[in-house]
């Protein structure tokens, strides 16, 4: 049977009747429509345009991921009963880790006449605190987090790690974020900073609204607009702007672990705060390839296995090792070419 | 259509769809880079959903993947890529096709009613507004009203389920009914019809 090609012309336009409906539904469900159907899909395949409407990244990611969990595993007895187990205690574990959640150091301090709180977020857990403005404060691993008790004042904090602010607007107050190195400037707005102390990058990322980022020698002065990072590399003394798609840099406050062509030696900096591990990367070649991929509620061993699939290494967990005082050391991995 | 271009493509995929065969992932996402977005183009046209057109994209390339064993680099992976999409969107498209015919019905009896079943009409905003009304029901009677034409549950079925008789079930079913027509009636068809050159057949 042949179709009628206007009506499915019509349906595709948007513009179409309830009895072009019908009959394009009939089209698809009656089996002697098939052939005349697709021979109409066919030509329609080779005049649809190619232009991206869409980023698919994503939907990459996820197709790598599932290629990943469905392919064949041998399991012996023994790492059966092992995974049984392991399963019970991820069950054990999660309490635990929701109170470990809590266990920040909270403290009040005094200088001069401020009182100031800290916290420090150190687990696993990613934590969220609302200042006494209202700004909300998102904070990754082994961030630290300092903001004055009043905020009747000025609204100045102090972050070493990352943080993802969404900063209350109040009159033409401003809101300093500041770090070791730089301070930003705001008045109500949406953003991301990156400044582990230890790292020999700051960087900042907007979302919304506008930002001023500074340094304390007063020779660097740039404003953001969304979807901007700046980077401030510290030994070299050199700042770079760049147009990046900021959701990527907020995804971790979803519990996300995402990595946006990055080199491996970026990756693995996340991968060791992320899951409180030791990362080295034996071949200097793979330390500059970069890597893509989005992981979320992945064990280590999960995401490793997962970046040995396209990217040319191979990786080795050791045994942890026990310190003098009992304690466990943390998990040291290595990773090299394959 | 142009030669030296379709060549030129036969020609680039020919080596990747061969490494893609040895389990190549790089070649895998070549691939995907270069076919994801005209296959997602193409299944929003007839799934006339972002979320549906990007399940269709997952589920071709997890195929390819998953059959790339028995790829055959000598012929049109176009040619391929469009067979497996054919099947999946018409998977996709009866089955959405299925769980909307009750929300169709209803916009069938409204239109048979007004005599335009032949007129190009804002379909979309129609069947959202079915939604919408379904919706806006009374709890319990919306409840019953998704069990026997979403789920398919026999009046008896609802009955003993809910704990009431089965006259009120229909009584409450009836109601529903009354109700969505009665809502869809307010809508002012003429706004909804499209000024089209193609109306009649």
């Amino acid at each position: 049977m042949e179709i009628i090609k206007n009506k499915i012309k019509r349906f595709v336009s948007g513009k179409f009747s309830v009895s072009d409906l019908l009959s394009v539904e009939k089209y698809f469900r009656e089996h002697n429509f098939d052939d005349s159907l697709r021979n109409h899909l066919q030509e329609d395949w080779n005049t649809t345009n190619k232009i991206a409407s869409k980023s698919l990244g994503h939907v990459l990611d996820k197709i790598h991921h599932k290629i990943a969990l469905n392919r064949p595993v041998k399991i012996n007895p023994l790492r059966n009963l092992y995974r049984g187990f392991s399963r019970i205690a991820a069950i054990l574990i999660i309490p635990l880790l929701i109170y470990l959640a809590w266990d920040f150091q909270d403290k009040h301090l005094i200088e001069g006449q401020v009182e100031y709180a800290e916290l420090v977020s150190r687990t696993g857990v990613i934590t969220s605190i609302k200042l006494p403005d209202g700004s909300k404060v998102w904070l990754n691993n082994f961030t630290k987090l300092r903001y004055p008790l009043d905020f009747s004042e000025s609204r100045e904090v102090y972050v070493d790690g990352e943080a993802y602010f969404e900063v209350a607007h109040r009159n033409n107050d401003c809101f300093i974020v500041k770090t070791e190195d730089l301070s930003v400037e705001v008045l109500g707005t949406k953003f991301n900073v990156i400044a582990y102390k230890e790292d020999q990058k700051v960087s900042v990322v907007l979302s919304e609204g506008k930002v001023k980022v500074m340094n304390d020698a007063g020779s660097i002065s740039e404003t953001l607009k969304p979807n901007e990072k700046f980077s401030l590399d510290k030994l070299a003394r050199t700042a770079t702007l760049e147009n990046v798609i900021s959701e990527d840099y907020f995804a971790w406050r979803g519990g996300y672990l995402k990595f946006r062509e990055e080199p491996l030696s970026e990756v693995v900096k996340k991968m060791e705060r992320w899951y409180n591990v030791d990362i080295e990367i034996l071949s200097d070649d793979l330390k500059i390839r970069n890597y893509r991929g989005t992981f979320k509620n992945e064990p280590i061993e999960e995401v490793l296995r997962l970046m040995a699939l396209t990217t040319p290494m191979k990786y080795t967990i050791n045994e942890r090792e026990i310190t003098d005082d009992n304690g466990y050391e943390k998990k040291k991995i290595t990773i090299e070419r394959r | 259509m142009g030669h030296t271009l379709s060549n030129h493509t036969k020609h680039t995929d020919f080596y990747a769809v061969k490494s893609l065969k040895r389990g190549d992932a790089k070649a895998f996402d070549n691939l995907f880079n270069k076919y994801s977005q005209h296959l997602y183009n193409f299944s929003l046209k007839y799934l006339k959903s972002g979320e549906e057109a990007e399940e269709v994209v997952q589920e071709v390339f997890l195929y390819i993947w998953e059959k790339k064993g028995g790829l055959k680099p000598d012929t049109s992976f176009n040619a391929y890529i469009f067979t497996i999409a054919y099947n999946i969107i018409k998977k996709h498209f009866n089955k959405k096709a299925k769980s909307d015919a009750f929300k169709n019905d209803q916009i069938h009896t409204l239109l048979k009613e007004e005599n335009a079943l032949d007129k190009a009409i804002d379909y979309k905003f129609l069947l959202e507004k079915v939604e919408l009304i379904i919706d806006s029901l009374p709890e319990r009677r919306k409840e019953i009203f998704i069990k026997r034409k979403y789920h398919g549950l026999s009046l008896k079925q609802i009955a003993s389920e809910l704990n009431i008789s089965p006259n009120t079930v229909e009584n409450q079913l009836s109601a529903a009914q009354k109700h969505i027509q009665k809502e869809l009636k307010k809508e002012k068809l003429a706004g909804l019809l499209f000024f089209s050159l193609f109306i009649s057949i």
